[in-house]
C-alpha cells in the first residue's frame, strides 16, 4: 500500500514536470496576451506529428527533434498571430474565442487529411528504460522529460525576468498602455509572446513522443490538461505552474493506482471544478 | 318465350363461369417485376474522422470483392446482372452513421448495405435498414447488434465474445503443446462494448476451465501513458495477460512493457484491433515481437479466391489485407451467394428484400467465394442473424511481420511461446 503510494508520487512528480511545461505555452498567451488559446492543444499534437515526421524522416531520436521542431513552431506561432490573432484583440471577447477554437477544428481537421486517423510513434527512445532504486520503478524516459522540462521553465523565468524582451512581455502584460507610453512595440511583443508559447510546446511535443504517441484528437487531451494545470496555478508565477503541474501529475497517478484507471479524468476535473470554486484565481495566482 | 329467354341466361351466366374459372388469376396477370441494369450495392463506412483507417480499408475490401464478382460474370441466376457500388461515409458517430444510411437508401435504393465497423453505428444505421427493408451485412463484433430483433441484420463474421474464447483457448493449447506451465490469467481490455464483450467471452472460458483469473482491469480507449496500469500488472505478476485494446492504446501498452522491461509469460491479444497491423507494428517495432492477436479474416488462408484477393490487396496498399478489408471481401461474397440464390429459387421477383431475406436464411455454404476467404469452413446463419460456425483465427508478430499461428490448420506458421522478450522473475 505505502509502496505503491510512494511509486505513484514518483512517477507524478515526474509526469507533473511535463505537464507544467505543456501547460507554460498556455499561461505565457493568456498572462501575458489576455488571449484564451483554445487551440494550445492541438499545437502540442501538432509539434508531436513534427517530431515523428522528423525522427522517422531523419532517423533522429524524438528527443532531439525539437532541434528542428522548435524553430517551425515558433515561425507557425508568428503567422498564427500575425493573421488571426493580432485581428481579434480589440474585438469582443466571444470573436478571439471562436477564432481559437476554429483554429483548434482546423488544425486537427488538417492533422487528419495528412497523417489520416492513425496514432503515430516513433518506434524507441535511446532515454526509454527502467531504474530500479530501493524496489522503486523510474522510467528514464519520465525522467529525463522532467528535467529538461524543469530546465526550459528556468530558462523561461531567466528570458522573462532578465532580459528586456521579457521585461517588455511582463510590462505588456501590466498595463498595456502604459508599456506603450514607454516605447513598448505591443504588437511585436504580442507576436513574440504568442511566438515563445508555441515553441515551447514543441519542446514538450518531442519529449511526449519519446514515450507516447500522437493522434489527431491529441490535442484535446493536452488542452484540457493545460487549463487544469493553469487554474490550479494561477496567472503569474512559474514555481506555482510547476507545482500545480505536480499536483495534477501525483492525483492522475495515485486515482490510476488506488482506482479505476478509468476515474483519472474525473479527478483532474474535480480538481479543476473546486480551484474554479474555492480560489477562482488559482493556489499561486497573481491576479 | 319466357323459358327460352330464362334457359339463355342460365347457359350464359355458366358460360361466363366457366371463362372466368379457366382465365388468368389475379395474381398471374401482375406483371412480373422487371430487372435492373445493374444491381447496387451500398457501402457505408467511417471514410473521415478517428475510425477512418478502418472504413477505409473495409471500403476497398468490398470493392475488391464486387470487383471480382463482375469479372467473373456477375449474378448468373440473373442473366449476369452486374454489381454497381455506391458509397457513403458514416462520419464519426451514431448519428452521422444513420444519416448517411437514410442518404444512402433515398438516393440508390440498394438491395443491401455493407460495413459501418463500428458496433454502435451498425445499432443506429439497422433501424433505418429494417425500417426500409434493406439488408444490412454488418462487420462489427459486439453480439448485442444482433439481438435487438432485427429482421434484415445479417453478420457473417464472429462476435467479440467469440474472439476473447479464442484467445483464451490458443493461450491454453499452445502453453500445453510448448509444455509452459500457465497458472494465472489477467483479463485487460478498453471500457467500450466491444472491450468488454471480449473479455467476458475470454473470462467464460476461463471460468469453465476453473483458470485462476487474478485481475481484471478496464481503462478508457484513449489512455496516454500505461505505465501505471503496467506496474499494477507487473506487482499481480499473471502469467498471461488476454488484452482488448482498440488501436492506439495498444500502442500505448505495448511502450510500457517495453519501457518497464517486464512481460507475462504471454500477451495474448482480443478483438482484432492493434499490436498486429502495420502501423502498430511500425511503431512499436521490437515490442511487438511475440504478440498475438485474434482476427476475423485469414490472409493466410490458402485458397484460390483468397489468394487472388490477397495478391491484388498487396499490390493496391503494399501490405496484407487488413481485418476490416477482409471482413467486407467475405460479406460481399456471402451477398453474392444470396442473390444467386435468389435469382434460382425467387425468379419471379429475386431482388425482393424479403426473398433476399429467405435466401440469406437458406445459405449454408461449405465451399464457393465467400468460404474461401472466411476464416471458418462453414458459414449458415441462424435466426439472429450470426454465422452458426463463426471463424476466428489467431496472428502473432515473428520477425516484424504478423503471421497466422492457430488454429493448426490454417496456420502458416507455429507460435512462438512464452513471449520471447519474457523473463523468469
Amino acid at each position: 500500500m505505502i509502496h505503491t503510494a510512494a511509486q505513484g508520487v514518483i512517477t507524478g512528480i515526474m509526469m507533473g514536470a511535463i505537464y507544467a511545461l505543456i501547460a507554460l505555452g498556455l499561461s505565457i498567451v493568456f498572462g501575458v496576451m489576455n488571449v484564451t488559446n483554445f487551440a494550445h492543444g492541438d499545437f502540442v499534437m501538432l509539434s508531436m506529428y513534427l517530431s515523428y515526421m522528423v525522427g522517422s524522416v531523419l532517423l533522429w531520436d524524438a528527443v532531439a527533434t525539437p532541434l528542428i521542431t522548435v524553430p517551425i513552431l515558433f515561425v507557425f506561432g508568428l503567422i498564427v498571430y500575425y493573421l488571426l490573432i493580432d485581428r481579434t484583440l480589440r474585438q469582443m471577447y466571444v470573436v478571439q474565442l471562436a477564432i481559437t477554437v476554429g483554429l483548434q477544428i482546423l488544425m486537427r481537421s488538417a492533422a487528419l487529411i495528412v497523417w489520416k486517423a492513425q496514432p503515430r510513434a516513433l518506434e524507441y527512445s535511446f532515454i526509454q528504460g527502467n531504474i530500479d532504486i530501493f524496489g522503486f520503478s523510474i522510467l528514464t524516459s519520465r525522467l529525463f522529460a522532467a528535467v529538461v522540462s524543469l530546465i526550459f521553465i528556468g530558462l523561461f523565468a531567466y528570458f522573462f525576468n532578465k532580459t528586456w524582451a521579457g521585461m517588455a512581455m511582463r510590462a505588456a502584460s501590466d498595463d498595456l498602455d502604459v508599456a506603450s507610453l514607454v516605447g513598448v512595440n505591443y504588437r511585436r511583443t504580442y507576436a513574440l509572446t504568442f511566438a515563445i508559447g508555441s515553441a515551447m510546446t514543441a519542446v514538450s511535443g518531442g519529449l511526449l513522443m519519446s514515450f507516447q504517441q500522437t493522434d489527431p484528437t491529441g490535442g484535446i487531451r493536452f488542452g484540457l490538461l493545460s487549463w487544469c494545470v493553469l487554474a490550479l496555478a494561477g496567472l503569474g508565477s512559474l514555481p506555482g505552474l510547476i507545482v500545480a503541474g505536480i499536483i495534477v501529475g501525483i492525483v492522475e497517478a495515485l486515482t490510476v493506482s488506488f482506482f479505476d484507471p478509468r476515474s483519472r479524468l474525473l479527478a483532474i476535473y474535480m480538481i479543476f471544478i473546486l480551484v474554479l470554486w474555492l480560489r477562482p484565481r488559482g493556489l499561486f495566482g497573481r491576479r | 318465350m319466357r323459358h327460352n329467354l330464362n334457359k339463355l341466361l342460365f347457359v350464359l351466366v355458366i358460360t361466363a363461369m366457366i371463362l372466368t374459372a379457366c382465365g388468368p388469376t389475379q395474381a398471374s396477370i401482375v406483371q412480373k417485376p422487371k430487372l435492373p441494369s445493374e444491381i447496387v450495392v451500398g457501402v457505408v463506412q467511417p471514410l473521415t474522422g478517428t475510425f477512418a483507417v478502418f472504413g477505409n480499408e473495409g471500403k476497398l475490401g468490398a470493392e475488391m470483392a464486387i470487383n471480382d464478382i463482375n469479372e467473373a460474370g456477375g449474378i448468373k441466376s440473373m442473366g449476369g446482372l452486374k454489381l454497381k457500388i455506391a458509397v457513403e461515409d458514416a462520419g464519426e458517430n451514431a448519428d452521422s452513421a444513420k444519416l448517411a444510411t437514410e442518404s444512402m437508401i433515398s438516393k440508390n435504393r440498394p438491395v443491401a448495405i455493407l460495413g459501418l465497423y463500428i458496433s454502435r453505428f451498425v445499432m443506429a444505421a439497422s433501424e433505418v435498414t429494417d425500417r426500409e427493408k434493406v439488408i444490412l451485412l454488418a462487420d462489427a463484433l459486439v453480439p448485442q447488434i444482433t439481438q435487438m430483433g432485427r429482421q434484415y441484420l445479417f453478420r457473417p463474421g464472429p462476435t467479440a465474445s467469440d474472439h476473447g474464447k479464442m484467445a483464451y483457448k490458443f493461450v491454453r493449447d499452445v502453453a500445453k503443446e510448448n509444455n509452459v506451465e500457465i497458472k494465472s490469467l489477467a483479463i485487460l481490455n478498453e471500457d467500450s462494448a466491444n472491450g468488454r464483450a471480449n473479455s467476458l467471452g475470454a473470462t467464460e472460458s476461463a471460468l469453465i476451465d476453473k483458470f485462476p483469473i487474478v485481475t481484471t482491469l478496464e481503462y478508457p480507449y484513449d489512455i496516454t501513458d500505461a505505465t501505471q496500469i503496467v506496474q499494477k500488472l507487473k506487482a499481480v505478476n499473471p502469467d498471461v495477460i488476454i488484452h482488448t485494446p482498440y488501436f492506439n492504446d495498444a500502442i500505448v501498452f505495448g511502450k510500457a512493457f517495453k519501457e518497464i522491461g517486464w512481460y507475462p509469460k504471454f500477451l495474448a491479444g482480443a478483438g482484432a484491433c492493434g499490436y498486429v497491423d502495420p502501423q502498430s507494428i511500425a511503431a512499436l517495432g521490437d515490442a511487438a515481437e511475440g504478440i498475438s492477436m485474434t482476427f476475423s479474416y485469414n490472409p493466410a488462408k490458402k485458397t484460390p479466391q483468397n489468394q487472388k484477393f490477397v495478391d491484388a490487396y498487396v499490390k493496391a496498399k503494399g501490405y496484407i489485407p487488413t481485418e476490416g478489408a477482409g471482413m467486407n471481401y467475405y460479406d460481399a461474397m456471402v451477398l453474392y451467394e444470396a442473390l444467386e440464390y435468389s435469382g434460382k429459387n425467387f425468379p419471379d421477383d429475386p431482388l425482393n428484400p424479403d426473398n433476399l431475406r429467405k435466401s440469406f436464411m437458406a445459405l449454408d455454404l461449405k465451399s464457393g467465394p465467400a468460404v474461401e476467404t472466411y476464416p471458418g469452413n462453414e458459414i449458415k446463419f441462424n435466426a439472429l442473424g450470426d454465422n452458426q460456425f463463426p471463424g476466428v483465427v489467431v496472428l502473432q508478430v515473428q520477425n516484424g511481420k504478423p503471421l497466422t499461428v492457430y488454429p493448426a490448420d490454417q496456420a502458416e506458421a507455429k507460435p512462438i511461446f512464452p513471449n520471447p522478450h519474457y523473463k523468469a522473475q
